[in-house]
């Protein structure tokens, strides 16, 4: 591929005043090894913490409603518990960190898998996982996972705190599970299973249906999964718990079949044999040739075209097996074969992929000095603070609110519509609000910029920008480029 | 009458100037007849909307989320009590109830079965078009879906625009033409920026409280369907029908999405006031759920559901079923509500009265030419 076609289909584009490297393939493939330090200068909330705040925000939640009873007094309790627990504050807090991070960072391609594997473990837009829990459990617990092996990937995403909770797997158990015969000797109505993580884990995480699995697989996954919930709960204990781990008198006892394999339960305790038979099953699963297909696909269509060719997937899919599936090498095969086969492709961009090139591209204030997102837990959160949210939300692309559990989509028949396209359009027509400021310079002097530094053949898109000059449109210069063909798709 | 702010797109790809008042594109003799598709993403629980209540069955197996005092309509099926405007329809012999269909696929995964039922085709992402906009190809019809994403079922149609209110302004046309031009050699980006330059004005305008109410959504979708020369297909897109935990009864999830469904019916009713006459409101979801409640007071993934039609053109209110039942046995792979119609069949007879076709050459276009019965006589009769 040419260079700067390169840097923007697997990163962000150029920076104003960033050098253009002389071997992009390199440059991109180098930004692997590492996991970037987040260079985010405010307090990063652990996810614990945010755990702790969450719980607080219920609890005290369900008091309010629970005990006040005069709904004009309720809602200014409410107002004020919002504010203390930062309850409107904390989704937006984490998208500048995000934001600041890709535009500012210096590893853009490591951000840009950041964000692709973000979306592969979709936590659901639901029960407030998005205000509290997905920025967070992103930051400390995926991208450390992406110099990894994709096993441990999988492993370790299906047992976090909010994946648990967005697919439910806490309320599932055995039929034959110790809780469940106690409870049918006590008359008691029994616990069942529920099927909604194991299915995912197969069709999303995976191996996608294509591997051809019944629901008799989904089902022996489901069993295989019991167990997996959250712990500690003592009686009187109200809210949500802290800590996910496995509960062994949930899980179902037994072997369990899946995709021909019996997964065993001799010579493991019974304290341990669930856990041992989730890891196995997940080594399983990601060894298998359907995943390594599923997953070098979908990251050939993120990274290189919406139908990516066979020789792409091979690219990928042979660094897996060579390496037994290592991330950093699955990542720079994916870049490799964007390199080799990506000239003659175009991709159409995501919206959020979009707006941060487009902030990174011309030197924009975005999100915005770290600075004004300091919040005293106290006062109505400003235009500033709130700005970051409502732009995504206007593009179509809040990441962490995805409805469903196959995430956002990633191909231009998806994200190419009459209304997504108004709102692109409609951004910059009012360009302060991305941080480029009329006092900066003259838009026309940043377009020009923006196009010499990010096209290997900026020629079409100048001559556009001096027909502007002459007929003195300068303020349309931004829309001009910002919105042109060649920056929507590259 | 609607006023384009400044271009006619006919029924080609070229642009014609024309004046500012659009006469009738559907001519004298006929009628203009509106369809709204209304999908419900992630499995729309029939037994929870539409209630079997002939015997015990179903209540036993949903000690913690059955329906309680739901509006009985016969003595076998009643209705949720969310769905009021719809039980109001009903008594008007404006509303009919499909009960025990889904489309022709088994695998209770939600993102093949929702390619499905907007692809019309039975190979999950296969089709590159859906049903519906196949059988708006040809023709001076125009669709408006009011999401931000073309919708796959309407993909491969032709005169096409979605829309959401938003509280950003687009620039002027000078501007816009400057875009036009940049995108000439890419026919769908020129194709999504023409439709965009020549919405009606009301479309154009950036509203200041701009939000996903559905009441609203459906009153800006009213407006345009209610017109002569405006859309005559409109898109409704709520996901959310999921419920693996906590589904809820009369309250609770299931009972907020119906909810919704229903807000848009009583806001089209009311929006379309005469238009309303000639018009069809129907349901469409990927599959139905287990008859079980399941661990988390939910319900798992399932096949057979139903479908929900409103609208003037009924004649008679009735519950259209030939059903399989709840026992065991009868139950598909001895959990789910069985399926004893492909849905593909209902769509495609209400196309054809819709857009005044011929059945046949709906079901060739629309569905592949599938074996799907005319079902006409028994929705409409």
């Amino acid at each position: 591929m040419k260079t700067k076609a390169f840097i923007r289909r697997v990163g962000f584009g150029l920076k104003p005043d960033e050098p253009v490297p002389s071997n992009p393939l390199d440059w991109a493939k180098d930004q692997m090894t590492v996991v970037p330090k987040l260079i985010w200068p405010g307090r990063l909330y652990t996810e614990n913490e945010m755990i702790d705040i969450r719980i607080d925000f219920q609890l005290e939640e369900d008091k309010i409603q629970d005990t006040e009873k005069n709904p004009a007094k309720a809602k200014l309790k409410k107002r004020k518990l919002n504010r203390r627990t930062g309850r409107k504050f904390f989704e937006k807090y984490e998208l500048a960190i995000r934001h600041h991070q890709a535009v500012h960072g210096d590893q853009p391609v490591f951000e840009r898998f950041w964000h692709f594997w973000g979306n592969h473990f979709t936590i659901v837009d639901k029960n407030k996982l998005p205000v509290f829990n997905t920025g967070p459990m992103q930051r400390e617990q995926l991208r450390p996972l992406m110099t990894g092996n994709f096993s441990d990937m999988v492993y370790n995403m299906t047992i976090t705190w909010p994946m648990i909770k967005s697919l439910d797997n806490f309320k599932s158990a055995g039929p034959n599970s110790e809780t469940n015969v106690y409870r049918k000797r006590k008359n008691k109505r029994v616990k069942g299973l529920n099927e909604n993580h194991g299915r995912e884990l197969l069709e999303l995480h995976t191996i996608s249906p294509k591997a051809g699995y019944t629901q008799e697989d989904v089902i022996n996954t489901a069993y295989i999964m019991t167990g997996w919930g959250f712990t500690g709960w003592k009686k009187g204990h109200k809210g949500d718990l802290k800590k996910t781990g496995y509960e062994h008198y949930n899980h179902e006892p037994g072997t369990h079949k899946v995709l021909g394999k019996e997964y065993k339960t001799s010579g493991f305790s019974k304290k341990t044999q669930g856990k041992k038979q989730l890891r196995e099953l997940v080594n399983d699963l990601c060894s298998s040739e359907s995943c390594r297909n599923f997953i070098a696909w979908k990251l050939c269509r993120h990274f290189i075209c919406d139908n990516p060719s066979k020789e792409m997937i091979k690219t990928v899919t042979d660094a897996w097996l060579k390496s037994k599936g290592s991330l950093i090498d699955i990542h720079k095969a994916v870049l490799e074969a964007a390199w080799k086969y990506g000239e003659t492709e175009e991709k159409f961009l995501s919206p959020e992929t979009w707006l941060i090139q487009i902030a990174r591209m011309t030197g924009a204030d975005w999100p915005g000095d770290p600075q004004i997102f300091e919040y005293d837990f106290k006062s109505k959160l400003n235009y500033k603070q709130k700005k970051i949210k409502w732009i995504l939300a206007e593009l179509g692309h809040l990441p962490y609110r995805a409805k469903q559990p196959n995430g956002f989509p990633d191909t231009e028949a998806e994200w190419l519509s009459q209304e997504y396209l108004v709102r692109r359009i409609a951004l910059v027509n009012n360009p302060t609000q991305i941080g480029l400021y009329k006092n900066s310079l003259p838009e026309i002097d940043i377009s020009k910029k923006m196009v010499n530094k990010n096209f290997d053949d900026p020629a079409e898109l100048l001559e556009v920008l001096e027909k502007l000059e002459i007929k003195n449109e300068g303020s349309n210069s931004l829309i001009a480029t910002l919105c042109s063909r060649k920056v929507l798709k590259v | 009458m609607n006023i384009s702010r400044r271009v006619f797109l006919s029924g080609s790809a070229s642009l014609i100037v024309t004046a500012p008042m659009i006469s009738n594109v559907f001519g004298s003799s006929l009628t203009k007849k509106n369809l709204v598709v209304v999908m419900l993403r992630g499995g729309m629980d029939g037994l929870t909307a539409v209630p079997f209540i002939g015997n015990n069955i179903l209540a036993n197996a949903r000690p913690d989320i059955g329906v309680k005092k739901p509006l009985k309509l016969t003595s076998d099926f009643a209705l949720h009590p969310q769905l009021k405007t719809f039980k109001k329809l009903w008594d008007k012999d404006k509303a009919s109830i499909f009960h025990a269909t889904s489309i022709p696929y088994k695998g209770r995964s939600h993102f093949e079965g929702q390619y499905l039922m907007e692809s019309g085709g039975t190979l999950p992402y296969y089709d590159k078009t859906g049903w519906l906009g196949r059988a708006l190809e040809t023709g001076n019809r125009k669709s408006l879906s009011i999401s931000l994403p073309m919708p796959l079922i309407l993909r491969g149609g032709r005169d096409l625009d979605n829309f959401m209110p938003s509280s950003n302004k687009l620039p002027s046309d000078e501007t816009l033409k400057i875009l036009a031009d940049d995108y000439s050699k890419d026919k769908v980006l020129s194709n999504v920026l023409n439709t965009i330059r020549q919405r009606p004005i009301a479309m154009m305008q950036n509203s200041k409280n701009a939000n996903q109410d559905v009441k609203k959504l459906a009153k800006i979708a009213g407006e345009q369907l209610a017109q002569s020369d405006g859309p005559n297909i409109a898109v409704f897109d709520i996901a959310g029908f999921d419920t693996h935990a906590d589904q809820g009864g009369n309250n609770g999830e299931h009972a907020k999405k119906l909810r919704q469904f229903d807000q848009i019916i009583s806001t089209l009713e009311t929006e379309m006031s005469s238009a309303f006459e000639n018009t069809m409101i129907v349901s469409l979801t990927e599959f139905g759920r287990t008859l079980d409640q399941n661990g988390g007071s939910g319900t798992e993934h399932g096949y057979g559901s139903a479908i929900l039609m409103a609208g003037g053109l009924l004649h008679k209110s009735k519950i259209i079923s030939d059903w399989p039942g709840l026992e065991k046995k009868n139950l598909f792979e001895g959990r789910d509500l069985n399926s004893s119609v492909d849905a593909r069949a209902v769509y495609a007879s209400i196309l054809a009265r819709v857009l005044d076709s011929d059945h046949k050459q709906i079901v060739k276009k629309a569905f592949f030419g599938a074996d799907l019965p005319d079902m006409t006589n028994r929705i409409f009769g």
